[in-house]
């Protein structure tokens, strides 16, 4: 067994984490008309969650992320749909202001939504990209996972394929 | 016009919903529902168009030069139905390939694992930025379109991770890269020198712009990256080898259409955005006539099954080219209907590959087959035949008419690049009827009899059907082509139809 992390760093992580996420929150948001939206957002985010892994050996989130891509794909893609469903061309998007009394003004736009799917897609591909690359022999288990080989035991693992001897060897 | 964005999204939907299915039967219907949706939404698409309509839409409201625009004009909308069949048929091949050993790497369990991690979707995804380039009326949104494209090629053509598969997939994807980062740069410098990255908005600008050296010094840079992508001679030296990698539904796919994707770009790039390139036009020309040649003698030099039908297609490339920058209608609408030809002729040569691949292996020096596989030996011929350009297959009319186009364009280029084209006819000939010789032809030494899955020998059949109609109705298609060729030159209708003058700057939504 390694050695575990340092004590420091534990212990410091999770208000570095904590920072992190605020910092995702505020690029996403402001993301629609300052640099920042859900491509920087969900890099940052998803260093908050590397940076968990380091310091506690485990994830951040507690669902799976490679689900989140498809998700994210999805909610982009509604948000554009939604639109030729009214009866206006792909992704045209809506924007307005409501009134909250006393706290003033809140502006919001559909874009955002959007920008949520994008979100989702970043963080959950490069979190699955860190879990798989973390975990020792993670790839491994997550090619027998899919493909059930631990059924085939007597089936030869793709990898000691012999290889194909090259083209110009043989005319 | 909403219809216009589906060929785009219904591929983006349906890649997105793979990634959630988890049983591989599912994958496989949904898949195949996707893509027949897909066909449907294009077959909308192309029927207006054939009628000479140019399709727009604006995409989030934006008016012309300042939004992305999708178009469709007759040269979309055949390219985009002709892909569209072949996926549909690609993704019914791949589902039934799927699930049986491969070829190389002896078990089932690396298609298992090829189909788990997502080979459904990621053809889903080609097909989007396939579609997307066809429909595109945008440079850069073009180059998006080629990312979307190649990225998914990446994976597709490495899932699996065998050896080859590696060794191949880091050289195709190194000049793939080099080939985008010009790209990009080229778009930018086009939208510094222009100001503009609309098509429609481009031709305009530039024809306004008169002469000038850096006009056609980004024409170049542009064809540079579009010749590599269609593999055009010297550029198309990664394509032989890294397209016999992948699984066979996936080259087939590859094969018959992405380098298609790049002559239809380069088509775009020389009638519409930057026409009147007469120097450049030239030295394509003669590069197709290069392209050709080296295209047969390599398929005439290898000994494996897709590797000499990888070399066929460059010569089919070749032959693409010298039409369409024939510099003439007539040119023009030969190398158009040559197109649909090669798309489905290329794709059938690969399917029949893949299946005698299944029976004997990687190489046709097997001697007698054509006994035991009657039907494949059919096959074979009618394909053979097609992409030799003899009568009475639609490679026939196609290799004719671009004869004719050639010789009638006059001056000792064109007569050159004809003579070429001949000789690439007479090499290509020899290729195939060594593999007749040798793979099917001759005595049966101990011919064993292997079971083809139904399904892939059915999308075989019926890509043969596709081939024999495109003969059969050769007189309407061969004048179809001849209107899209009419349509190109000067593009006036597309350029009318994207840049609509006064247009309300943005309209709703608020």
């Amino acid at each position: 067994m390694r050695k575990g992390p340092d004590v420091f760093f534990r212990t410091l992580v999770t208000p570095i984490a904590f920072a992190l996420l605020a910092l995702g929150f505020d690029f996403f948001l402001r993301g629609h008309n300052d640099p920042g939206g859900g491509f920087i957002a969900g890099l940052v985010v998803a260093a908050a969650a590397l940076l968990v892994r380091m310091a506690r050996r485990r994830g951040l989130l507690r669902i799976r992320s490679d689900v989140l891509m498809p998700v994210g794909l999805l909610v982009a893609l509604a948000t554009g749909v939604a639109p030729m469903l009214l009866g206006f061309p792909f992704l045209t998007s809506a924007h307005g202001e409501v009134a909250l009394g006393a706290l003033g003004t809140l502006k919001w736009s559909s874009a955002l939504a959007f920008d949520l799917g994008v979100f989702l897609v970043v963080v959950g591909a490069t979190v699955t990209i860190i879990d798989l690359l973390a975990e020792e022999g993670g790839l491994a288990e997550l090619r027998e996972r899919v493909t059930g080989a631990g059924t085939t035991p007597e089936a030869p693992e793709p990898s000691e394929v012999r290889p194909e001897p090259s083209e110009g060897g043989e005319g | 016009m909403n219809v216009l964005v589906l060929p785009v999204l219904l591929p983006l939907l349906g890649g997105s919903v793979l990634l959630v299915v988890r049983r591989s039967a599912a994958r496989r219907g949904v898949a195949t529902a996707f893509a027949t949706a897909t066909l449907l939404a294009s077959l909308a698409v192309a029927l207006p168009t054939f009628r000479g309509q140019v399709l727009v839409a604006q995409m989030a409201s934006w008016a012309a030069p300042f939004g992305i625009s999708l178009v469709a004009d007759g040269l979309s909308g055949m390219l985009l139905l002709g892909s569209n069949v072949l996926a549909l048929l690609t993704v019914v091949f791949a589902g039934s390939s799927l699930q049986h050993a491969p070829v190389r790497g002896g078990s089932a369990l690396l298609n298992r694992a090829r189909d788990a991690f997502g080979a459904q979707a990621l053809l889903q995804f080609l097909f989007m930025g396939v579609n997307m380039s066809f429909l595109t009326g945008d440079l850069f949104n073009l180059f998006v379109a080629f990312e979307v494209m190649l990225v998914a090629s990446y994976g597709l053509l490495l899932l699996g991770g065998e050896l080859p598969q590696l060794r191949e997939g880091l050289r195709y994807v190194v000049i793939n890269l080099v080939a985008s980062s010009l790209f990009v740069a080229a778009a930018g410098m086009v939208y510094g020198l222009i100001g503009s990255l609309n098509m429609a908005d481009i031709a305009e600008r530039v024809a306004a712009h008169g002469a000038d050296v850096r006009i056609t010094l980004l024409a170049a840079l542009l064809a540079l990256v579009f010749a590599t992508k269609a593999a055009v001679f010297p550029l198309g030296f990664w394509l032989p080898n890294s397209y016999p990698v992948p699984p066979a539904a996936v080259s087939a796919y590859f094969a018959a259409v992405l380098t298609k994707v790049g002559v239809y770009a380069l088509i775009r790039t020389f009638t519409l955005m930057f026409a009147g390139q007469g120097a450049l036009v030239a030295v394509l020309l003669a590069l197709a006539g290069v392209t050709m040649l080296a295209g047969a003698l390599g398929s005439v030099a290898r000994r494996r099954w897709r590797h000499a039908m990888a070399f066929a297609n460059v010569a089919s490339i070749g032959y693409l080219v010298a039409g369409a920058f024939a510099g003439t209608r007539a040119g023009m609408a030969a190398a158009l209907y040559y197109l649909l030809n090669s798309v489905i002729v290329i794709f059938v040569l690969f399917l029949v590959a893949a299946l005698a691949e299944r029976i004997a292996g990687r190489s046709y020096r097997r001697h007698g087959h054509l006994g035991a596989y009657p039907w494949l030996g059919a096959g074979f011929f009618v394909g053979a035949l097609a992409l030799t350009g003899l009568p009475p297959t639609s490679g026939f009319v196609g290799k004719f008419a671009l004869l004719q186009a050639l010789l009638a364009a006059g001056g000792p280029l064109h007569a050159g690049v004809a003579v070429a084209a001949v000789v690439t006819g007479l090499l290509l000939l020899y290729a195939v009827m060594r593999i007749w010789r040798e793979f099917f032809w001759g005595e049966a030494d101990a011919v064993h009899r292997v079971a083809i899955p139904r399904g892939m020998s059915a999308v075989t059949a019926a890509a043969v059907v596709l081939l024999l109609a495109l003969a059969l109705f050769a007189g309407p298609i061969y004048r179809l082509s001849e209107r899209v060729a009419g349509q190109l030159d000067g593009n006036a209708a597309y350029r009318a139809a994207v840049l609509v003058p006064d247009a309300p700057p943005r309209e709703g939504a608020h």
